[in-house]
């Protein structure tokens, strides 16, 4: 079992975390269900789905309200399926996907005006879990959620996304600078979150 | 050194600082264990994220996009070129038209209003005329006009696929626009051979 570095994991640009199992075989797995959807296997786009839906899904609702998150994600995987033809393979799968689902989530929310966007999105309704990673999982979950909201979409962009300050600005409309220091301001809240011991 | 370089120390991480600055704050970090201690919360936050395995959303969207892509269109593997084979393909399907059917110009007719969006409702208007005019015409006429019909659209198909990825293009509008007008001008040909066969 192989365990990527975090440099690895970056994708396309600065490159995204595409790499969400940390596991060769996988990998591996996701490059022949790639080839078997581009010649429309079904079956090999939902093995797809069922490993990018979460981190597409959550970002989506980090990103938008949460009601209109499900329209979203299936824009997003239909727009998947219909690209992915063209999909050369020079970047991991899943930083291209991310971007394709940037580019959807962000035209939902010009389309939708930008006042919404500045929501803090609510917290999913079932936040039940197994205990252990799972808590570990939730906690992190919720505590990007409850960001500021441009530094949870600075921070979401980059960080889970793997998309550059430049993009990222050209994307929100400010300038890089804001989105370095945005990306700043929601690892120093997160890092009290995370951080048991961290001042306050 | 006065005071803690609080702002930077994402930078620094990121690696995105000037060498100067860079070489600054690295001064600072070997005199300072507070701000090593800050750098390494921060870079826990960041390799938090990198190790981020989102939690399973409430709902799955998966019947439905299996539904909506079972009926979507694929984009052809094209590439950046895809836009100047539009103009190839909107030609070629043209001057297909005007050879097959009446060996004279398709473009006299009046195009349809410009501001018929992407997907318009007029291309099923006019297979509904197409279906209703069928069974009036002769076979020597029938069977010209439905493969230039099916020449357009395959055209009207593969542009609006196009437009899904970038439906901003005029490019891509004029193109539709004008396979619009293609089959607008076969169908009234096609009706001016009515007239004939019915007073004849």
């Amino acid at each position: 079992m192989r365990h990527s570095n975090i440099s690895a994991t970056r994708g396309i640009s600065r490159g995204a975390p595409d790499d969400l199992s940390g596991e060769g075989d996988l990998d591996v797995a996701e490059r022949e269900d790639v080839v078997l959807a581009q010649h429309g296997d079904e079956a090999a786009f939902e093995r797809l789905y069922r490993r990018h839906f979460p981190r597409v899904s959550r970002s989506a609702a980090w990103l938008m309200a949460d009601a209109d998150v499900d329209d979203v994600v299936q824009e997003v995987f239909i727009r998947v399926w219909r690209k992915l033809p063209t999909f050369a393979g020079r970047a991991p799968f899943g930083a291209w996907l991310n971007r394709v689902a940037l580019h959807v989530i962000l035209r939902h929310r010009r389309r939708r005006g930008h006042r919404r966007e500045r929501e803090a999105p609510g917290a999913p309704a079932d936040r039940s879990s197994g205990g252990g990673l799972a808590d570990v999982a939730l906690a992190f979950e919720d505590a990007v959620g409850a960001l500021p909201a441009r530094a949870r979409e600075v921070f979401v962009m980059y960080d889970l996304n793997g998309i550059h300050h430049d993009e990222i600005a050209v994307h929100l409309g400010i300038a890089p600078e804001t989105s370095r220091s945005q990306l700043h301001r929601a690892r120093m809240l997160l890092r009290r979150h995370l951080c048991e011991d961290a001042p306050r | 050194m006065t005071g803690h370089p609080t702002d930077r120390l994402t930078d620094f991480l990121e690696g995105t600082l000037d060498p100067a600055a860079r070489g600054t704050v690295a001064a600072h970090l070997a005199e300072c264990a507070d701000c090593r201690r800050l750098l390494a919360e921060l870079g826990a936050v960041r390799q938090r994220a990198a190790a981020w395995r989102p939690s399973p959303p409430p709902s799955d969207p998966w019947p439905t996009i299996r539904h909506a892509i079972r009926a979507a269109p694929r984009q052809r593997g094209w590439g950046r070129g895809r836009h100047r084979r539009w103009i190839v393909a909107g030609a070629v399907t043209a001057a297909a038209v005007a050879f097959l059917v009446f060996g004279r110009g398709v473009f006299r007719i009046e195009r349809t209003p410009p501001n018929a969006p992407a997907t318009s409702s007029a291309d099923s208007a006019l297979d509904a005329q197409w279906r209703e005019l069928r069974p009036h015409l002769g076979a020597e006429v029938t069977a010209p006009v439905a493969e230039a019909l099916t020449l357009i659209n395959v055209s009207l198909s593969e542009i609006t696929a196009a437009m899904v990825d970038d439906p901003g293009n005029p490019l891509l509008q004029a193109l539709y626009e004008r396979a619009l007008a293609d089959k607008v001008t076969v169908l009234m040909d096609a009706t001016a051979r009515l007239i004939p066969t019915r007073r004849g």
